[in-house]
């Protein structure tokens, strides 16, 4: 019961502030502008690939209309889920309210899975708004007698919704360290950017322990599937055991107050 | 500070056993995972084909992979892991080609992005990488003898080389890249001509066989290989007709009307099989489910007096009348023409395809005793139809997969007949404006505005 109470606190103080309009304006209007985009221009390579038998095998809806986008969406909540996880401790912390919070009967374990809670009731809402994508793309593509891939929407939006509840556990863990909202909104962002372009280094590395381990550590490389219509068990593990660590992480940052003294 | 560092000793070790479960269980994960391709034509999954040259593997293939730059070496993995998952019969390397300049050379690469495949003392390499690529290397490396398939020439039979739509070079092509040799084959050219051929192809003859001829097929089939005979309506196949006979089967010179045809192409001589039930329950069409396409076909009649050891069963039939019947051949049929006139036409179901086997001629020793050859039965199937696997309807529906199939039963490649994957499907998007002004509106003024709205709302609520 205290953890929804929390929650319910943490959703009444987003709404009541300019922060939630803020993150679900800016991700829909750059979101919305890809997707107005890349389906204007499908449009326009059609009419090419059709005389074009080369081109037309590469054009599918699927593939380059959905897949870019949920790959747009996932780079994009690098730089927005930190503005919803940068005020979660910090801003406790600055204004000295997580003291009084501890004077409630409530755990550190109820404080973050609450808040944590109450973001990822921020990000689907953010989700729900932005499936009026998907209900333009079905409906310009059932126009033409084309097939619904609701398999890779489906995918797709597994993909992005555990990939931004990583960067929440994340983001949430960096703002459990300091009492600075910007200095935890910008190292949330230098470390999910670095959780993102690791993968890219493993070119560099020939003992294949190293790859490994970079390979496995990117987060691109567990969401890449997602976005093309894949699901692997693999990633799924991968994702969850990330967030259960970060929201572990968190929690023992907060138990620290009790030995510290 | 005593209990500072007793409880952060205790705080790191928690978190330490904790990330080390969470490690081991992304590990588990890795080694034991499922995947599940949900693309609407399981775009990222190896088609039937691939998982079964990998799975029947019987020797190790080294396959070392030379890369610069990251895209090559991460395709690579990509698709190799996929395989990987089926066999463990495939050893990857992974090397860069400016680090390993001496293993490149000894390779003679040109591409610094390319992919050695090997097995024994045969060897492919590849620079451009797909599934079908690959699995069609690994054919190449693994198989101990390579297929011959000979396409008789001399009585206006289809070309090989033509793109035209009647010609047969996307099939020639598909037989290529599954590492069949191809040849054409005069009959009457030599005494051997025909003695390296594994599959005889007779692909829509239009003028007759000579009788010598039909001797030398009559001796090839005796021999255990095998025939593949496409028919068509309209010429008069005497003497292959004869040979035929011998085997039970009657070609007569009548064409397929099928309603399906109809509704579907607007041409009632089309017959398309849609109903997995109208193929026969034989190697060649077990589990085979998709659509096939017969344009201008002759039916295909199996006599019941047959010699012994002979055996034939339809593999694609039509629906039974008056959804499918035939009629008596001619040159132009009018609109009322190709009613069904029952007692005259013949009625469906109609057999388009038939497939058996000949027992092999029993080869006597000079004093007459039977020599023991170890000789396979002769594969044999005929179908009353061309058209199919010509250029312009071999890529389309099941077409492609209905001959390849056939060709692997009749190579007695019985583990290669499988459901070969189509490529992504192709939707065209023609938006008018008035489309483009639903989706420039809703997306970059419509939800943004909405949420711009409440978020104004709120702020005048709370002033």
């Amino acid at each position: 019961m205290n953890t929804f109470h929390i929650m319910r606190k943490e959703l009444r103080t987003y709404f009541n502030s300019t922060i939630a309009y803020a993150f679900f304006l800016i991700f829909l209007f750059i979101v919305g502008y890809l997707f107005t985009f890349t389906i204007f221009q499908y449009s326009d390579f059609s009419q090419l690939a059709i005389r074009n038998p080369m081109m037309m095998q590469k054009l599918n809806p699927a593939q380059s209309i959905l897949t870019p986008l949920f790959q747009l969406m996932g780079f994009l909540l690098i730089f927005l889920v930190p503005v919803l996880t940068m005020r979660i401790f910090a801003e406790e912390k600055k204004l000295g309210t997580i003291e009084l919070l501890f004077t409630y009967p409530v755990t550190e374990m109820q404080l973050v899975i609450g808040k944590f809670l109450a973001s990822t009731a921020i990000l689907f809402i953010m989700f729900l708004f932005s499936f009026v994508y998907i209900i333009l793309f079905n409906n310009v593509f059932a126009f033409k007698g084309a097939e619904v891939p609701w398999g890779i929407i489906f995918s797709g939006y597994l993909g992005i919704f555990l990939l931004s509840l990583s960067f929440m556990a994340f983001g949430m863990w960096v703002s459990s360290l300091t009492s600075d909202q910007v200095t935890s909104a910008l190292a949330t962002v230098g470390g999910l950017l670095l959780f993102w372009i690791i993968g890219s280094a493993q070119s560099q590395f020939t003992n294949p322990v190293l790859v490994g381990i970079v390979r496995q550590l990117s987060l691109v490389n567990h969401f890449q599937d997602f976005t093309k219509g894949i699901i692997n068990t693999h990633h799924l593990v991968y994702f969850i055991c990330f967030i259960l660590f970060f929201v572990f992480l968190t929690v023992q940052v907060l138990e620290v107050r009790k030995w510290k003294g | 500070m005593k209990r500072f560092f007793k409880y952060g000793a205790n705080a790191v070790i928690t978190i330490l056993l904790v990330l080390g479960i969470l490690i081991f269980a992304i590990l588990i994960s890795k080694e034991h995972y499922k995947r599940f391709d949900l693309t609407e034509n399981k775009r990222f999954t190896l088609d039937d084909k691939s998982v079964s040259v990998v799975k029947n593997l019987k020797k190790d293939v080294d396959i070392t992979v030379f890369y610069k730059g990251r895209n090559f070496k991460e395709s690579s993995v990509n698709l190799l892991d996929q395989f990987k998952y089926y066999s463990k019969m495939l050893n990857v390397k992974y090397l860069e080609t400016n680090r390993n300049p001496l293993a490149a050379r000894d390779y003679g690469l040109v591409d610094p992005n390319s992919m050695v495949i090997k097995s024994g003392k045969q060897k492919e390499i590849l620079t451009n990488i797909d599934e079908e690529s690959f699995t069609n290397a690994v054919l190449k490396v693994t198989q101990e003898k390579q297929v011959t398939v000979g396409f008789v020439r001399g009585h206006g039979e289809r070309g090989l080389e033509q793109k035209s739509e009647k010609d047969y070079f996307f099939a020639v092509e598909a037989l290529k890249k599954e590492n069949y040799k191809i040849k054409t084959v005069t009959i009457l050219e030599d005494e051997k001509a025909l003695d390296n051929i594994d599959i005889l192809i007779i692909a829509g003859p239009k003028n007759p066989f000579l009788e010598s001829e039909i001797v030398k097929l009559k001796e090839f089939v005796d021999d255990g290989k095998s025939l593949l005979l496409l028919l068509q309506p309209g010429p008069e196949y005497e003497q292959l007709g004869k040979l035929l006979e011998q085997y039970g089967i009657i070609s007569k010179d009548y064409i397929v009307v099928d309603e399906l045809g109809e509704r579907s192409f607007r041409n009632p001589f089309i017959v398309a099989v849609i109903l997995p039930m109208l193929y026969g329950q034989h190697p060649i069409t077990t589990d085979f489910k998709l659509m096939t396409v017969y344009p201008l076909c002759r039916p295909i009649i199996l006599s019941r007096r047959v010699a012994p050891g002979i055996r034939f069963q339809p593999i694609v039939k039509t629906a039974g009348a008056p959804t499918s019947y035939a009629k008596k051949f001619k040159e132009k049929f009018s609109k009322d023409d190709i009613d069904y006139i029952k007692g005259t036409d013949m009625p469906g179901p109609i057999n388009i395809a038939v497939a058996g086997t000949v027992p092999t001629k029993i080869e006597k020793g000079e004093k007459g005793e039977k020599k023991d050859t170890h000789k396979e039965n002769a594969r044999i199937t005929v179908f009353g139809n061309v058209n199919f696997a010509a250029n312009q309807f071999f890529l389309s529906q099941g077409n492609k997969n209905m001959f390849m199939n056939t060709i692997s039963w009749l190579t007695r490649q019985d583990n290669l007949i499988v459901i070969r994957k189509n490529d992504a499907k192709f939707s065209p998007l023609n938006l008018n404006k008035k489309q483009k002004r639903i989706i420039l509106t809703t997306c970059l003024v419509m939800l943004p505005g909405l949420i711009l709205l409440a978020g104004i709302m709120m702020l005048w609520r709370r002033k």
